[in-house]
């Protein structure tokens, strides 16, 4: 049911909308910050660097509207919960973008002589990430509470791949000194990968939160 | 936690119209309860039904059980003027007799025939006004008229009556709808401090004020009662959609 005064639907749904447009920029950048990984694309990984001034710009504009209207309209209930929520996601979801400029400021700097297998590995770990955050983006539209504790649980997935990457990285470096440059960019690659999935985790439990009122102590 | 005020299975019927339906709510001793919903939904019906005030209005039928304390307050050997003498009432409107501000609260403590030391009926009066706040304020001109005072200052000069005549439950119908923001603060400050010694039952349109001063709050809608529990609940994750719907302004 729509709220009465129709100004103070309009404002809830203006933020809704805004997050619907940072997580469709994020999903674009995820894409393209491992497309520059593969192909070390310096243009591509530019677009993003440069992208991540309006995920930043979403950020305030939705603060500043979350801190509007919780002064002018003392919202309650499931109004609470959403501007609640939507405060803390919003952060999680710029810290998002910034390790997507990460990976792609290292990706497209890291040389051709990679070992094909430790990029494969790479894309395997992105590709998951990057689904994770798909499915993260329209849950927190979908609001599913089943599906946000079990999208939340993927992050294992994407720690234990994050580990297995980092000790085929270290081992292939012992053997290899003239690797070590490129070594510490993957491992900051594949960080900031590991961390951008235990943000979308972040976000799973505010929307756990945002629907039963509690968080999943699980 | 002890229920001081138990209702079951109430039902009350202007003439052919029936305003509460089948209500069972109970009061935990020393709380506030807010009763909250929109204009018409039987709330204030409700609270009038718990002192009896309904007696008065001919065409008014409560049905079911109210009981305060385990006493039946509709049986016959009850008497309304001792019943209300235990639970007392605030209104909407601040409504000081025309009287000084001292015989407004000396009034109750003296038709209930308390005391007639005048000792004793100064000590009973200044310490209803000070607990309700209003002591510091007027202790220099007791004897000027109740309506001279500020609407806040008569708000509480109404509660200083109520409390004089030593009850165990207040009622307050819209205690602070007549009143400027500062004096509903100062009134709401009150009703914390008041609820040591008394239970507060409390009607009000105002979300924001049901959600600052009560423990309890219950929602009410169309005569029936939706949904009730502890305050901080209701106002954040209520169970019931109509709740949710009427809190953040979507009917109502």
């Amino acid at each position: 049911m729509p709220h009465t005064d129709k100004n103070y639907e309009n404002q809830i749904n203006s933020i809704n909308e805004k997050l619907v447009k940072m997580g469709s920029i994020l999903e674009q950048q995820f894409s393209d910050a491992l497309k520059v990984v593969a192909s070390r694309d310096q243009n591509l990984a530019n677009t993003v660097i440069e992208k991540d001034s309006l995920i930043n710009q979403l950020n305030h504009e939705i603060s500043d509207l979350v801190f509007q209207i919780i002064a002018m309209r003392q919202p309650m209930a499931d109004d609470l919960r959403f501007l609640f929520c939507s405060i803390k996601i919003i952060r999680d979801l710029e810290r998002i973008g910034d390790h997507l400029t990460t990976v792609a400021k290292k990706g497209y700097r890291v040389s051709t002589n990679i070992p094909d297998q430790l990029i494969e590995k790479l894309e395997i770990l992105g590709g998951k990430a990057s689904l994770m955050t798909h499915d993260a983006l329209n849950c927190l539209f979908d609001r599913k509470i089943a599906d946000a504790d079990k999208i939340a649980e993927r992050d294992h997935v994407i720690d234990e791949l994050h580990a297995s990457f980092i000790k085929d990285v270290l081992s292939y470096m012992k053997e290899h000194d003239d690797f070590i440059p490129d070594s510490l960019a993957l491992i900051q690659i594949s960080k900031g990968i590991e961390r951008i999935g235990d943000y979308v985790t972040n976000i799973m439990e505010e929307v756990h939160f945002l629907i039963e009122g509690k968080y999943n102590n699980s | 936690m002890v229920n001081i005020i138990s209702t079951k299975n109430v039902n009350v019927h202007y003439g052919d119209k029936q305003a509460i339906n089948n209500i069972s709510l109970d009061f935990m001793k020393n709380k506030v309860t807010a009763l909250i919903g929109p204009s018409g939904c039987g709330k204030s019906t409700f609270l009038r039904c718990l002192n009896r005030m309904n007696d008065v209005i001919e065409i008014c039928k409560v049905e079911g059980q109210i009981y305060m304390n385990d006493t039946d307050i509709y049986s016959n050997e009850i008497e309304v003027e001792h019943l209300r003498e235990k639970i007392g009432m605030v209104f909407q409107k601040p409504n000081p007799f025309p009287k000084s501000i001292f015989d407004n609260v000396a009034y109750g403590p003296r038709i209930h025939g308390f005391t007639d030391k005048k000792n004793e009926m100064d000590e009973i009066v200044v310490t209803a006004l000070k607990k309700a706040g209003l002591f510091e304020e007027v202790k220099d001109r007791l004897d000027d008229l109740g309506t001279s005072l500020s609407g806040g200052q008569q708000q509480r000069l109404c509660i200083a009556r109520a409390i004089a005549v030593k009850p165990e439950v207040i009622l307050m119908d819209e205690p602070c709808s007549a009143l400027d923001p500062i004096a509903t603060s100062i009134i709401e400050e009150l009703i914390t401090e008041l609820k040591e010694s008394y239970t507060i039952i409390i009607v009000t349109h105002s979300m924001q004020q049901a959600a600052r001063v009560s423990d309890k709050t219950a929602f009410f809608h169309l005569g029936n009662l939706i949904e009730e529990g502890d305050t901080t609940k209701i106002f954040t994750k209520p169970d019931n959609q109509k709740t949710n719907d009427y809190i953040t302004g979507r009917f109502g």
